[in-house]
């Protein structure tokens, strides 16, 4: 309940607030206190002059001077809403208060006067809004006290339009209002504080959490670092012995005699077959970091799509017929060419394909590939349908993800390391990309893979 | 003006801090109350003695009332002292108003009642005691004080009425001095406020730098982006 009072009453507030008043918690809240004393201060003056309506016999212009000027605070919360600036208002109202306060207080009981504790008020106000000018706020203070101290020695008195005795109960009530709205003003000092206090706080925790996540990156980095050149030398120290296997295994199979009936044949196949795997498995794990750290060049070129997936076709035809497959291209006349980098496309393709191969058998695999409009943009899309065993939909989430195969059942049953997937993403996401999967479990996948056909902008840059 | 004003801040608060006892150095919501408070008793009573001395020029004799006057604002020197050691911070500042209060009403009574120059000094009073006293029940414990003090004040003047130990046409001096006083006091107020409420606006965005530092110190730390693929699709074709 109380709540929504407040709510209704900001809401009130804030009407008169213009936007740009609000760019931070502190403007906010000064442009708040400022409608809120405006509208509601005037009622202690209000008062004040009811009370000096009843005791004066005359009323003469120094009485409705004082009624006017205490009247235009009531504008000024509207000037605000219109005018869209606060300092100048808020200088009229230090001013405006401050020479209600010397003038009433001069006319109407000198240094005795119920107007003489707004004079202090006043002085508050003016730092409150002004405190980035102390100098200019002091200065009309001071013109105004030195006015009110020279026009009582030039009057030798202060003029008593009303007995000092009458004026002392609306004196305390003066005291008191002006004690309520320096309390208002208190209170949002010490609001302001303490959400100082807090605000210092939180900045000592960011500090913390700064000082801890610069660490942790710096060592993420080292991490990294030695991660590299881990890497680089791994890649020698595999590589080296793995070709030393293979390119002797093949030498070996190339010296059998033709016809020879020993277990050798076989033997050496068996090596030479479990060679190139691990040589291949070795090449992904190794070609994955350089994908996440980006550190991977695109040399973007224009390709002739028909030649491109012709050789294509042709390099892949071995991987995907093996298991018993069907092996069909399909072309959709007028590809033309697409810019983009050909080793790295190539590279998406024969992951792709080769899982087609190797998750169908005895099945059908088609490469799609046709040339697209959206927008004003041209794309060409690569398709790669196959009728194999599928994909459950709970597992396509993670399907890209490092080192992650379709299922335990397709990881124990299908070599790989399970990363052909994610760097075909990765490459596709390098060059502006994308892969999107549609699979059924049973019933086969299709893999779509969606270029530009004109290199962007950002990948012109990175190649060049 | 802005500089040298903030190094001028910058060595009160230096100095004062001297007199902050350690328990209440680590407690972060009340430290600028702490700082507050020594501020204005340290420098406060100079003012105050300034009117003290006004009443004695205006009087021509230290009678008892003026004296009585005298000990209550010099009273407010030790209170740093005394804060510093024994720490006891809230009834310290408690019995700071009490005193403050009255200072201005054993003023008011014996230089004009009701209708006393010194009685303005009370707009100070709220001034100070909300910042010295940050929470809500210690603003109702000093809301009450100020009420209490004022009705007392007020029924003393209604029931039993003021000595007229000086006329009011006598009172213009020591009206012009306290008003003079409490000007000064309320300016050295209102810059240490209007400083803190300028610096509002520099923490926000201190803060607001910080937050995005840590954004992107925690994007920097996170692992390799995921791959961009479009959203799986697993009906059937």
């Amino acid at each position: 309940m109380l709540a929504k009072l407040r709510e209704r009453l900001i809401a009130v507030i804030d009407w008169f607030i213009p936007v740009e008043l609000r760019i931070n918690t502190a403007n906010l809240w000064r442009a708040r206190i400022f409608v809120i004393s405006h509208l509601l201060g005037p009622l202690s003056a209000v008062a004040i002059l009811g009370y000096l309506y009843r005791a004066l016999q005359v009323h003469d212009y120094v009485f409705w001077t004082i009624c006017v000027l205490c009247g235009a605070f009531w504008l000024l919360p509207v000037g605000l809403k219109f005018s869209r600036t606060l300092t100048w208002l808020a200088l009229f109202s230090f001013v405006d208060l401050t020479f209600v306060s010397v003038f009433g207080s001069f006319f109407y009981g000198g240094v005795s006067s119920p107007f003489l504790p707004w004079f202090l008020t006043a002085l508050l106000i003016g730092f409150f809004y002004l405190g980035d000018r102390p100098l200019l706020v002091v200065g009309i203070f001071a013109v105004h006290l030195a006015g009110f101290s020279m026009a009582y020695l030039f009057n030798g008195a202060f003029p008593e339009r009303v007995p000092l005795h009458e004026l002392s109960t609306v004196g305390v009530i003066s005291v008191l209002c002006a004690t309520l709205y320096t309390s208002m003003m208190a209170i949002y000092y010490a609001y302001v504080t303490l959400a100082q206090s807090a605000l210092r706080q939180e900045i000592d925790k960011h500090l913390v959490t700064a000082t801890r996540l610069r660490q942790a990156k710096h060592d993420a980095e080292r991490a990294n670092e030695a991660k590299a050149v881990f890497l680089a030398k791994m890649n020698h120290q595999l590589r080296t012995p793995l070709n030393a296997i293979i390119g002797y295994s093949e030498i070996l199979l190339d010296d059998i005699e033709p016809g020879a009936n020993s277990g050798d044949e076989e033997d050496l196949k068996t090596i030479n077959k479990a060679g190139r795997h691990l040589l291949a498995l070795v090449s992904d794990v190794l070609y994955m970091p350089k994908i996440e750290s980006d550190n991977i060049e695109i040399a973007v070129r224009s390709v002739d799509l028909d030649e491109f997936l012709d050789d294509v076709t042709a390099t892949c035809r071995n991987l995907v017929s093996h298991n018993g497959n069907e092996f069909i291209c399909e072309k959709s006349p007028g590809l033309g060419t697409i810019e983009t980098d050909e080793t790295r496309l190539r590279q998406i393709l024969i992951n792709l394909l080769g899982n087609a191969g190797k998750f169908t058998k005895n099945g059908k695999v088609t490469l799609r590939a046709s040339r697209q409009t959206v927008g004003p943009l041209q794309q060409i899309v690569i398709a790669v349908e196959d009728t194999g065993i599928g994909i459950p939909p709970e597992a396509i989430t993670n399907l890209f993800t490092d080192f992650n195969h379709a299922s335990s059942v397709t990881s124990k049953s299908y070599e790989g390391s399970g990363l052909g997937l994610a760097v075909s993403s990765r490459l596709a996401c390098l060059l502006s990309g994308d892969i999107q999967v549609e699979s059924e479990p049973g019933r086969g996948s299709v893999f779509t893979l969606r270029l530009p056909a004109a290199a962007p902008a950002a990948a012109i840059a990175s190649a060049a | 003006m802005r500089t040298s004003l903030k190094s001028l801040v910058v060595r009160i608060n230096s100095f004062v801090d001297w007199f902050i006892p350690a328990n209440l150095k680590s407690s972060g919501d009340l430290v600028q109350g702490v700082r507050m408070f020594l501020f204005s008793h340290v420098f406060g009573p100079f003012l105050g003695h300034t009117i003290s001395l006004s009443m004695l020029y205006i009087n021509g004799t230290a009678d008892l009332s003026w004296w009585i006057f005298f000990a209550a604002v010099t009273a407010f020197w030790p209170f740093p002292l005394v804060l510093r050691l024994t720490g006891w911070y809230v009834p310290l500042a408690l019995l700071s108003i009490e005193n403050l209060m009255f200072c201005i009403f054993w003023g008011c009574y014996q230089y004009g009642g009701v209708s006393s120059p010194i009685l303005p000094w009370l707009v100070t009073v709220p001034l100070l005691a909300f910042f010295y006293l940050p929470g809500r029940a210690t603003r109702i414990i000093v809301g009450v004080e100020i009420v209490a003090n004022l009705a007392l004040f007020y029924g003393i003047y209604t029931l039993v009425g003021f000595p007229e130990q000086v006329p009011l046409d006598l009172l213009v001096l020591l009206g012009l001095v306290s008003t003079f006083c409490a000007s000064i006091y309320v300016s050295m107020m209102a810059l240490y406020y209007a400083n803190v409420v300028s610096s509002q606006a520099e923490l926000e965005l201190e803060v607001e730098s910080h937050r995005v530092t840590e954004q992107k110190l925690r994007e920097a730390t996170r692992p390799p982006s995921a791959p961009c693929w479009r959203s799986p699709n697993s009906s059937p074709r």
